[in-house]
């Protein structure tokens, strides 16, 4: 500490604190001001003052000008505290002066108490344990050598700068404004208020929240830790910038209690990240929807078990009714409490208030379902008693809801704030991207700030109660099973532990039979999948493709294959093309009825489309990809029928055909058809897709496996994945050296594996030219085509020695060809727009069986490389290829690494038992029995279609 | 008029399970709409006499001989191969269900003829507009043990049939069936969810031209139906409804329906708009009506009196013209009597006609068995005056007087010459003719003799 700092504050001018200090060691110094204790702002003594200059110090380069905020200018009298050192100095003693009232005043009373500008020598200033000392003898002020007044500065009569003894929260001022570390009262109702005077000395009526000062410790705003640390000046503008804003909205609202812990958990917290969250959230969210009113939406259901928290949950509650999204209703379950937590409950009086009591004792998984049994709401949220919520969290939840339609659930950061017996402190402020193994690992996700549909509840189950603790856990862990939540890059809530508090996190420490549960029941969802349920009407499904000859029937195939284990199933599909069926599907025997039709064209055709709407049998269609045999038969069908359709979206059909950089989408109405009857005629033709698309907008569920594709249909899609058989793709039954000896390969050579169609696009010609980059002959190619393609016959033709190819291959076999390979490169070209939405087989292959996985940032395959399951090359360029190939096998730790996260990724998301619980999901969206408007509109269209058709004839 | 409508239902538990019972009771609703009293005899209750006018045969499997004193119909509504001359031969009225058995009997001597096609009650089978809530092809039947074309050909075809109806069981189609049996009120529901209702009619049925009545309940309800084949049905029904005859005709049927139910729908909604009015139980109760009420009064105009009865019922009546006709000649009238005969009875006309000192006419309200078709202001007689007035208690003397009994009473007076008299049901004679004087009236006869007070016969 510089003994030779000198300095004054001179006071106040104009609605700004003005002063100087010049510390020669440490130049330019901080101020930290504090008005009524509460912090206001650091500010660097750096300004340019001339009568400073003309006192000799440092050039006139010392002096500060501090505005005063908004809240202290509105009448009354402040005390005015400023310190140096974060805050181990006092500069000057505090002096109060009087704002000017709201009311208009004349100019002079607008004026404001200064002190006569002093130059203080540094033994005049104190140190702030000698703040008492100080008090009794304020040091006299000596003028500087050149103590005049600047003129900029009014020296006000009479101006009597006060030292206080007492800490800054003690002095009267506050009075008027809720004090900090003093929870606001709750918002009483009149008729709690009437009652108030009957209370006398003998009947002590509870108060909700009395005991609450027990629990959470005080810190006045000077004595903030973060005062005490280093800081650059852009650090100082932070906290500046964020206590600042959090002072005027504690001021704006007095009465919600989040506001008022945050700013005293930031008190006890130095952690600069910390700051920038706050200042993120206030200036991201307070201030930039200060004053709006959230658009009016679903109901939510809040569920809040309780338990013995007569002294907390009245913060819990009053954050949940500050709320700036109105429309919920709070289901509070009174675990069978001894204290007055259901006193305090009764105490607000807000019919969106719902108490529910148990008879006994159960924890709070059941306190939480009991809830849950009688939520009305579509979208449920959390907040445990003793947490408190951001007045806008619902909002934002909801319109991140609103947005992703297809998406589950969200989660949003919180502030997690450690409170024990005499400190309380931000641990941590964090928002981080989801990956499920990720929060298994290391849980980031806080139930009290995630949100979900009420699907989940329905299809997947609510909390487990042979959990004594970590239950929120294990229920995201299942509702995020399937697809990852939306994350809301704010940090909103508190999390509160409190050390004096009996919290189940503590409580239960010990318990160790919870963790192992839930261990277990993990383990059995990803080798059986989630357990989910149906509703009881659905006892069959009709999965629809629109043929059987091509790959394309692959996928609804494999989503029929699944399903089957789990309801009864029926696969209708019509055989456009020469081949009998796919052919690597040619010898399976299908646990499940088929029933095929010839395929033909119109007018011949419309006799087996008929033929196959007749044959639905199912409770619910499964129809994959909008082409007409497939959804347009589905819409026929849910026309006479009204069973519900579901529809998967697994390319973009209108630029798949003959993918090329040249298609480019187009959406037609249905009555463009009649123009292009020739065309239509056939009934897989592009004018068909380009009319259905459109219509994929008007049905309820729609999967897809694609963030392109999911935006394309406005973000409403649900997830399934480009599944596969796990039973056959299990690396631990197979020998991999046999396998690659079997091939043909050394043990040595590194094979890179192209699978799929072999198309330009699909960027099979730019691998040939890598082997030779490479220049190493242990690199190998070994091409799996699914049939002979021009590209391919020309690849094999030119490039005999270093490729092997392969002719289409069954599962079983490619699972065995994957484990063999080392790397799969999907060279998605970005300007072919075919594959930008889609999801290449090859990488449901590749992940399930270990060869890591090269692909250019298309679609889904950015966002998987971010969460550590591939690599990322941009498409053409090679050098970065060459560099990525090579550190796959020098780093073979990280590979590995990689492997066994993307195992785990396709056993969750990729794998037969990954497929029930996603329909289950979709069909919670179904209405039994009700015919869409769509499936009306194309009814018409088609018949007219039809006359048409069969008047030319 | 009173009618008994013989009904083939029969008695007993499940009577009201009977289609004809249901039928019954709907042409019996829409009778008395028309102002008939209306019974029904179910089977084997034929024989009760409730006093009836006119009894209605509703031919269903059973035969039955009206009584010669009523006035008959049969109507043959199923089963038309059955039906022998001699059984309805013996009815006054023959209806056939069907155009072309009209055709074929018409010309038979001793049998009137008509064609009264199958109905609805459109009271209770109606549409409701809520086409969006039709489900499944439907079929209402039981099978009584043998196959039915239509439901093979949905089968061979592959459409999933909703059967309601008993007995399919044995003939390996119990799976289709989805209800034995249906309650006749729910009936109308169930066809309006309905989308497509097959039909087929027994052979007979359609070789007599019968229509059944499903055809009608079913476009009453706005559902299309897919049904055999015969020239009467597509006659009437056009391309209102859908055809087939054999395996490849229901498969377009079908086709059709599966593919352009718009068109199917609309169709059979506009047959029904066309036709619709000529097929519900009120055009055939007033089919009916017209005929029985003309029917009977011409025929009571014979007089035809088996047992004496009605004849004896007009002895008071010629007793107390006797005794105005000498009161008037006592009173200096010499010519023939200038009689008005008002709301007569065929008896009432055949005395007084008969009687040689009186000139007769005859009116009644509106058009009757009488000469002057008379109004309540009496415009019809001009400037006729009378001697004598003489007024029979028919049906038809509330409409002659209406609402205005003294004004009755003053035109009444306006007509009758110098002492003219007045012979007036006794019953009415004090509401009627108050401030009269009673020449005579005697409370024990039925009819009373009158003059306008101040008068002299």
């Amino acid at each position: 500490m510089s003994t030779s700092i000198r300095g004054n504050f001179d006071g106040v001018k104009e609605n700004n604190l003005i002063g100087w200090v010049f510390d020669p060691d440490n130049h330019p110094a901080e101020v930290m001001a504090m008005i009524d204790g509460e912090f206001v702002a650091f500010a660097e003594a750096n300004n340019y003052r001339p009568d400073l200059e003309r006192a000799g110090f440092n050039n006139g380069l010392c002096g500060f000008r501090i505005a005063i905020p908004e809240q202290f200018l509105e009448g009354g009298t402040h005390k005015v505290e400023l310190w140096l050192e974060g805050g181990q100095r006092r500069l000057g003693p505090a002096l109060t002066f009087q704002s000017p009232d709201a009311a208009p005043v004349p100019p002079a009373a607008a004026k404001t108490a200064a002190p006569e500008p002093q130059a203080i020598p540094a033994s005049a200033l104190t140190k702030a344990s000698d703040d008492k000392v100080a008090a009794k003898a304020p040091p006299e002020a000596k003028p500087s050598p050149e103590s005049k007044p600047a003129a900029d500065v009014q020296s006000p009569p009479k101006a009597q700068p006060v030292t206080e003894s007492k800490p800054a929260t003690a002095t009267p001022a506050k009075t008027a404004k809720p004090v900090s570390g003093t929870p606001a009262e709750p918002a009483k109702t009149p008729a709690k208020e009437s009652k108030a005077p009957a209370a006398t000395k003998e009947v002590k009526p509870f108060v909700p929240g009395k005991g609450k000062a027990a629990l959470i410790p005080k810190i006045d705003a000077k004595s903030a830790a973060f005062n005490t640390i280093q800081r650059s000046v852009s650090e100082s503008s932070i906290f500046n910038g964020a206590i600042g804003t959090l002072n005027k909205f504690c001021n704006l609202y007095a009465d919600n209690p989040y506001y008022e812990r945050l700013r005293l958990a930031a008190r006890g917290t130095t952690r600069l990240d910390c700051f920038v969250q706050i200042s993120n959230t206030l200036s991201r969210v307070d201030q930039a929807r200060e004053g709006q009113l959230p658009k009016v939406g679903p109901l939510v259901s809040i569920i809040m078990p309780a338990h013995n928290r007569e002294d907390l949950i009245d913060d819990a509650i009053r954050s949940v009714l500050a709320q700036s999204y109105k429309r919920f209703e709070l289901i509070i379950c009174d675990d069978f409490s001894k204290d007055n937590t259901v006193a305090a409950i009764k105490s607000f009086k807000d019919p969106r208030i719902v108490l529910t009591k148990h008879a006994e004792q159960r924890g709070a998984a059941a306190a939480r379902n009991s809830s849950l049994k009688l939520a009305r709401g579509d979208i449920i949220a959390y907040l445990d008693s003793d947490n408190v919520w951001h007045p806008r969290y619902l909002e934002i939840m909801l319109e991140e809801l609103a947005n992703w339609p297809g998406n589950m659930s969200a989660y949003a950061g919180y502030f997690d704030i450690d409170i024990g017996e005499d400190t309380i402190r931000i641990k941590k402020a964090e928002i981080k991207g989801f990956h499920l193994e990720d929060q298994l690992a290391v849980p980031f996700v806080d139930l009290n700030s995630f949100i979900h549909r009420r699907q989940l509840y329905d299809v997947l189950g609510g909390f487990d109660e042979r959990l004594a603790r970590r239950q929120d856990y294990d229920m995201i862990a299942r509702y995020c099973w399937l697809r990852e939540p939306r994350v809301v890059p704010h940090v909103l809530n508190l999390y509160q532990r409190i050390a004096n508090a009996q919290q189940i996190t503590k409580v239960q420490k010990e318990d160790t039979k919870s963790p192992q549960i839930i261990a277990d029941k993990i383990e059995g969802y990803y080798k059986d999948g989630l357990p989910a349920q149906l509703p009881s009407w659905v006892k069959k499904v009709s999965v629809v493709s629109w043929d059987m000859s091509r790959n394309h029937f692959a996928k609804a195939y494999c989503v029929a294959e699944a399903l089957s284990k789990h309801v009864e199933v029926e696969m209708i599909s019509y055989r456009f093309f020469d081949e009998e069926i796919f052919q690597p599907l040619a010898d399976k025997k299908p646990p499940f009825e088929c029933k095929y039709f010839e395929g033909g064209t119109f007018p011949d055709f419309f006799g087996n489309f008929a033929k196959g709407m007749e044959a639905i049998t199912g409770d619910v269609i499964y129809a994959v990809k909008p082409r007409l045999t497939s959804f347009g038969l589905g819409l026929m069908a849910n026309y006479h029928t009204g069973k519900p359709v579901m529809l998967e979206c697994n390319d973009l059909e209108t630029v798949v055909n003959n993918a090329k950089s040249t298609d480019t989408h187009a959406e037609k109405q249905l009555t463009d058809l009649f123009a292009a009857a020739d065309k239509a005629k056939v009934p897989y033709e592009l004018i068909w897709s380009e009319i259905l698309d459109p219509l994929v907008a008007e049905i309820p569920t729609v999967f897809t496996h694609n963030i392109n594709l999911n935006l394309h249909y406005d973000r409403r899609c649900l997830y399934m994945r480009n599944i596969k058989d796990d039973s056959l793709y299990r690396p631990q039954d197979m020998d991999r050296d046999a396998i690659r000896k079997e091939l043909g390969f050394k043990p040595d050579d590194r094979i890179i594996l192209f699978g799929g169609l072999v198309r330009k696009h699909k960027g099979i010609f730019e691998l040939v030219d890598l082997l030779n980059a490479l220049g190493d002959p242990r690199y190998k190619l070994l091409v799996v085509g699914s049939r002979d393609t021009p590209d391919l016959m020309k690849l094999s033709k030119e490039h005999r020695d270093n490729i092997t190819v392969l002719p289409p291959q069954p599962p079983e076999q490619m699972a065995a060809i994957n484990l063999a390979s080392d790397l799969i490169v999907l060279w998605l070209d970005p300007n072919v727009p075919a594959g930008q939405y889609q999801s290449p087989y090859k990488m449901s292959d590749a992940l399930a069986m270990g060869p890591t996985i090269i692909a250019s940032p298309t679609s889904d395959l950015a966002d998987l490389a971010t969460r550590g399951l591939m690599l990322n090359v941009p498409f053409g360029n090679q050098k970065k290829l060459v560099t990525t190939i090579r550190r796959v096998f020098d780093q073979p730790e990280e590979t590995a690494k990689r492997q066994q996260r993307a195992r785990k990724f396709f056993e969750r998301e990729f794998s037969y038992p990954a497929v029930f619980p996603a329909f289950a999901l979709g069909v919670s969206k179904l209405e039994k029995n009700k015919v869409y408007p769509v499936s009306e509109r194309f009814a018409e269209f088609f018949a007219e279609y039809r006359r048409r058709t069969l008047a030319e004839k | 008029m009173k009618i008994a409508i013989k009904n083939p239902a029969p008695i007993g538990p499940n009577l009201e399970k009977w289609g004809d019972y249901h039928f019954g009771l709907a042409l019996a609703k829409s009778l008395e709409k028309l102002g008939a009293t209306v019974v029904q005899h179910f089977w084997p209750n034929w024989d009760n006499d409730d006093g009836e006018d006119m009894v209605i045969l509703l031919r269903g499997k059973r035969s039955y001989t009206p009584p010669p004193s009523k006035l008959s119909l049969i109507w043959i509504i199923s089963h038309p191969g059955t039906i022998k001359y001699d059984e309805i031969s013996k009815f006054d009225m023959v209806y056939v269900a069907s155009e072309t058995h009209y055709k074929a009997i018409r010309s038979l001597s001793g049998l009137t003829v008509d064609v009264a096609r199958q109905c609805t009650d459109t009271s209770v089978f109606f549409a409701d507009g809520q086409d969006k809530l039709r489900r499944d092809v439907s079929f209402v039947a039981n099978s009584r043990g043998v196959r039915r074309e239509v439901l093979s050909w949905a089968v061979g075809a592959g459409t999933p049939v909703h059967v309601v109806g008993r007995h399919w069981g044995n003939l390996g189609l119990g799976h289709l069936v989805k209800s034995q049996y249906i309650d006749n009120d729910a009936l109308p529901d169930f066809y309006r969810r309905t989308r497509l209702t097959l039909n087929d009619h027994w052979s007979d049925m359609a070789h007599f031209g019968y229509i059944n009545n499903r055809i009608f309940d079913c476009l009453a309800c706005g559902t299309p139906i897919l049904t055999d084949e015969f020239s009467e049905l597509r006659t009437v029904c056009g391309d209102g409804i859908l055809y087939a005859s054999d395996m490849n005709s229901f498969g377009a049927a079908i086709e059709e329906y599966l593919l352009d139910y718009p068109s199917v729908l609309g169709r059979a909604q506009q047959l029904w708009q066309r036709i619709g009015a000529n097929y519900s139980f009120d055009a055939r109760a007033a089919q009916i009506w017209d005929w029985a009420t003309t029917t009977h009064s011409l025929r009571n105009s014979l007089c035809y009196d088996a047992d004496g009865a009605r004849a004896a019922s007009a002895e008071p009546l010629t007793s107390v013209i006797g005794q105005a006709v000498d009161l008037l000649r006592k009173a200096g009238v010499t010519r023939e009597v200038q009689t008005l005969h008002l709301c007569p009875s065929p008896w009432g006309t055949s005395s007084l006609f008969a009687n040689k000192e009186i000139s007769y006419l005859s009116g009644g309200f509106g058009r009757g068995p009488w000469h002057v078709l008379m109004d309540c202001e009496m415009g019809g007689l001009a400037n006729k005056h009378f001697d004598m007035i003489v007024i029979e208690p028919t049906d038809n003397l509330a409409d002659l007087v209406g609402q205005d009994q003294v004004g009755f009473a003053k035109r009444l007076a306006s007509k009758l010459n110098k002492d003219g008299v007045v012979v007036a049901p006794s019953e009415h004679a004090k509401a009627l003719f108050a401030g009269w004087e009673g020449i005579k009236t005697d409370k024990e006869t039925p009819f009373a003799l009158l003059q306008p007070k101040g008068a002299k016969a």
